[in-house]
């Protein structure tokens, strides 16, 4: 039996022309190719991920989904409506942009949730036990009855997150969610995103570049970059994909030209400096030697005295297990955090 | 959770519209409540206005038109003071949502954006209403009884007159979403030339030839000589009393539709362009 | 010791100099607004112009009028065109800071200003150089719009005198401006505040009507009101009244009175609000 798709998106390209400032009196205009035909499908009661740094074209994408931006050319479908049935999509899904913006401020967060339920026309009895239960849900507890402009980063996020599941719809739509979460708060709601789709059949669009976040929630992820879809699947087949290859995780102090060193290597398939997050709660972060080569056994002592050669201190070395990032990494040859953070280098 | 069943068959009809018109306006109201200084400064400025306009012409009016000065100052004045708070309010709200980046969170909801608009002037329009009754109050007070005409024909010109102003201030939404910032140069601009054009403040006689040409091109105009006419006695200076009244009826029709689907044209093109939430 | 203090006044000059030149090219992006600056003073004093043309039948008559009533010997249209441009060029003083304050708290941009070592007086400096170079512009090219739409010899009066007098009494405008920013800074409602206030200045500095004819308590709250004698004396030097106190020298007197105690005294206010909000609230909330 085949299973119901509930977004259908073929060929979307989406291009914005800006203004660039030449000086005072003069502008030049500039076009910006955001979504280079994307086409990919979400089935009932899946969650697909979005996977890519900033500026990759997710939020585009989102945003095109939510007709709050029309395409420039392709074709989509919402729980079987077209974008030009915009009244109905707008009914059939609750969303997550801009992140903690979208609120009014001088509202509390009830009156905040009470005013999008109407919208959503929500009957007035089962919006206050669908209130109650989010409160319950996100423990907002007192903020409840506070005035927005009072609350934290993450508490707008939070109230946000429940303004996107007021009206139950049968999809979700969450744009970088956990952003200002700290990481408690963060698993939280991934826990709640994965109850709603397990024991509410929801269908979600969940976009992050975190890839852990894709890789623990996800039935099927999407990376997308330069505003292609690079790779889809399952998150197990895309690093399945990469299982003829061993990766090695190098800490210590690493100048470039050790890097370059250990990349021209004939036994070297690609050696990148990433960043990833300590393990402990916090979201520090550290650099490290990632190096893709065929067999880690045969190659650790050339790469070892290859390091130590070029002025390399090594601290740890580590055979790791593949993750998406290795996955984006084999394909672009770039880090999701280094796009995101732009820039970054160790020595 | 509590599941709520989802009805397409929910996403129209009239008695939805309103229910989409109540709660929207509703929260209009708690927020102008949450601006309580706003609130009662509000109130001043309509006075200040009035005074100082009503001073500026009795100085330069002989003594024995008095009263027919106050009159006409405070007349012009409510027309103006409507059309200005329809023009600012539509514009300055929509920029707030944008500011606090709930304009996208609005327009993922399914509603119409006749209610949107409308809700957003319902509740100054009434608060506004509530200061005008009691400027005239004070006016009365500081320069004495002026004339009162025709009231319940003045106040079915009146709300035909809003209509008009409606529709003029749903277009210029549409404006505010397009030019952003330079709203508020904009609806500055419109409002003086309106004031102007329309002879808001003076008789349309006072008028250069060319101007009053224009003037009879636009609607509000007849608002203003009709209502004025109406309430403190006189012909009307354009046309025939009947005939002003029909083209006021028309545009109250006319003319909030068409600002609508100018809005509407307006938020598709910032679709397209991807600014909607910009700011 | 020379070279810090140089070094010190040239940071200074430094800061002030790229607040004028952000300013100009925060204005450079809405080119209609300077326009508009432009035209509406013109636009607004049409409105009594034209009413008192209409009711009295023809402008001779309406000077007419205006002579019995205010007992001011003077073309009414050319006064109250002067009056509408001097006008405003006090709002832009008067909101320049108070405005400024609540935009950037908006925009967010608040802290990251107050963040930086620059001291705030170089930034209101910075901020009061491009409202004294817009004011004389917008005022210069305001008043030839009005002269020659209204069929008016700009040239009769000591022009050159009218802009020395706008430039230095615009100084305890500035003053007056951080009382405001003090105020919208605590109540948050910029644009409710700028737009009723600036009626009731509009009263007192006798911008259509003059003072004589308002009741005496009003008329007592204008004379300690800089901004009645910036305009009285822009008046006075433009249309050939009498100065207000009856000598050129005494009004300068107390414009520059007034120059020197405003800014001191609104600068201070200013500081010991934005010291108690600090405490409280945090000066970015909005």
């Amino acid at each position: 039996m085949s299973r119901q798709r509930m977004i259908e998106v073929s060929g979307l390209t989406k291009t914005f022309r800006s203004k660039k400032r030449i000086g005072i009196f003069k502008s030049q205009m500039n076009e910006v190719k955001a979504l280079k035909g994307v086409s990919f499908h979400v089935d009932r009661g899946e969650i697909f991920g979005l996977l890519g740094p900033n500026g990759a074209g997710k939020t585009t994408l989102i945003k095109i989904l939510t007709t709050l931006l029309l395409p420039t050319s392709g074709t989509a479908k919402v729980n079987g409506y077209g974008l030009d049935q915009d009244k109905n999509i707008k009914a059939s899904i609750g969303a997550m942009l801009m992140g903690e913006r979208g609120l009014y401020w001088k509202l509390t967060g009830r009156e905040n949730l009470e005013y999008f339920g109407a919208l959503y026309h929500v009957p007035k009895k089962l919006l206050e036990d669908r209130i109650a239960e989010l409160s319950d849900l996100l423990e907002l507890g007192d903020f409840m009855d506070r005035n927005v402009e009072s609350y934290s980063s993450g508490m707008k996020m939070k109230m946000v997150f429940a303004r996107a599941l007021i009206n139950d719809a049968p999809i979700l739509m969450l744009d970088e969610p956990t952003n200002t979460l700290d990481v408690k708060e963060a698993r939280r709601l991934r826990k709640i995103v994965k109850e709603c789709n397990e024991n509410e059949n929801k269908t979600i669009i969940y976009c992050t570049h975190v890839m852990q976040e894709a890789d623990e929630l996800c039935h099927r992820v999407g990376i997308i970059d330069h505003g292609q879809i690079i790779a889809i699947d399952d998150p197990q087949e895309l690093k399945d994909d990469l299982q003829d290859t061993d990766i090695l995780s190098v800490e210590g102090t690493i100048p470039d030209k050790a890097r370059l060193a250990v990349e021209s290597l004939s036994e070297i398939i690609s050696a990148k400096i990433l960043v990833k997050q300590k393990n402990n709660g916090s979201k520090e972060e550290k650099f490290y030697l990632n190096i893709v080569c065929k067999d880690s056994h045969q190659s650790l002592p050339i790469i070892i005295s290859t390091l130590s050669e070029n002025g390399a201190v090594i601290r740890n070395i580590d055979k790791r297990e593949t993750t998406l990032e290795d996955v984006f990494v084999n394909i672009t040859g770039r880090s999701l955090m280094d796009d995101t953070r732009q820039g970054v280098s160790i020595n | 959770m509590t599941s709520l069943s989802f009805n397409q068959e929910q996403l129209g009809g009239l008695r939805l519209w309103w229910n989409e018109f109540g709660c929207m306006a509703k929260k209009e109201f708690i927020v102008l409540s949450r601006y309580k200084f706003s609130f009662i400064l509000s109130f001043f400025q309509i006075f200040f206005i009035m005074f100082i306009f009503t001073v500026a012409a009795l100085i330069l009016t002989p003594p024995d038109k008095t009263d027919y000065g106050v009159g006409f100052m405070f007349y012009s004045f409510i027309l103006f003071i409507y059309l200005s708070t329809a023009l600012w309010d539509i514009g300055n709200s929509l920029r707030e949502e944008q500011y606090q980046g709930t304009l996208e969170s609005l327009f993922m909801t399914p509603i119409s954006y006749f209610s949107t608009l409308l809700s957003r002037i319902f509740a100054n329009l009434v608060w506004t209403s509530v200061n005008v009754m009691a400027c005239f109050f004070f006016m009365t007070l500081v320069f004495g009884e002026f004339s009162l005409i025709n009231v319940g024909l003045g106040l079915i010109i009146l709300i035909l007159s809003l209509f008009v102003c409606f529709g003029i201030a749903f277009g210029f939404a549409g404006l505010a979403l397009r030019y952003k910032e330079s709203m508020n140069i904009l609806t500055n601009f419109l409002q003086f030339i309106l004031m102007i054009v329309c002879a808001m403040f003076f008789p349309f006689s006072a008028l250069p030839e060319i101007v009053e040409i224009l003037a009879r091109i636009i609607p509000l105009s007849y608002c203003v000589d009709l209502f004025r006419t109406t309430m403190i006695g006189g012909a009307p200076e354009l046309l025939p009393f009947e005939l002003e009244f029909v083209i006021v009826m028309l545009s109250a029709l006319i003319l909030p539709l068409l600002g609508v689907l100018y809005f509407q044209s307006t938020v598709q093109k910032a679709k397209h362009e991807g600014n909607l939430a910009e700011y | 010791m020379t070279f810090v203090l140089k070094d010190y006044s040239l940071k200074h000059l430094g800061v002030l100099w790229g607040t004028f030149v952000v300013r100009v090219k925060i204005l450079s992006r809405y080119k209609g607004s300077l326009i508009l600056d432009i035209i509406i003073p013109t636009l607004f004093a049409s409105i009594p112009i034209l009413l008192g043309q209409a009711f009295a039948g023809s402008i001779a008559a309406a000077s007419t009028n205006f002579q019995e009533n205010t007992g001011l010997r003077a073309n009414y249209v050319v006064w109250i065109i002067i009056g509408a441009n001097v006008f405003g060029t006090v709002m832009e003083s008067l909101w320049m800071f108070g405005l400024f304050v609540r935009r950037e708290q908006m925009l967010g941009t608040l802290e990251a200003i107050v963040q930086t070592p620059a001291h705030k007086l170089s930034i209101l400096g910075g901020l009061a150089l491009y409202v004294e170079v817009k004011s004389v512009f917008t005022f210069i090219l305001g008043y030839l719009l009005g002269c020659i739409l209204f069929n008016i010899d700009p040239l009769q009066g000591n022009i050159l005198l009218a802009l020395i007098l706008l430039l230095i009494g615009l100084v305890p405008i500035f003053g007056l401006s951080f009382l405001l920013g003090a105020l919208i800074m605590k109540v948050k409602q910029a644009n409710s505040l700028v737009n009723t206030l600036q009626w009731l200045v509009g009263i007192l500095m006798g911008v259509f009507f003059p003072i004589t004819v308002l009741p005496v308590f009003l008329q007592v709250f204008a004379l300690i009101f800089p901004g009645f004698y910036l305009n009285y004396d822009i008046q006075a030097a433009l249309t050939g009244l009498n100065w207000f106190l009856g000598n050129l020298y005494l009004d300068l007197s107390v414009i520059f009175l007034f120059a020197l105690m405003c800014p001191f005294i609104g600068y201070q206010i200013f500081t010991k609000t934005e010291y108690r909000i600090k405490k409280a609230e945090g000066i970015g909330q909005f």
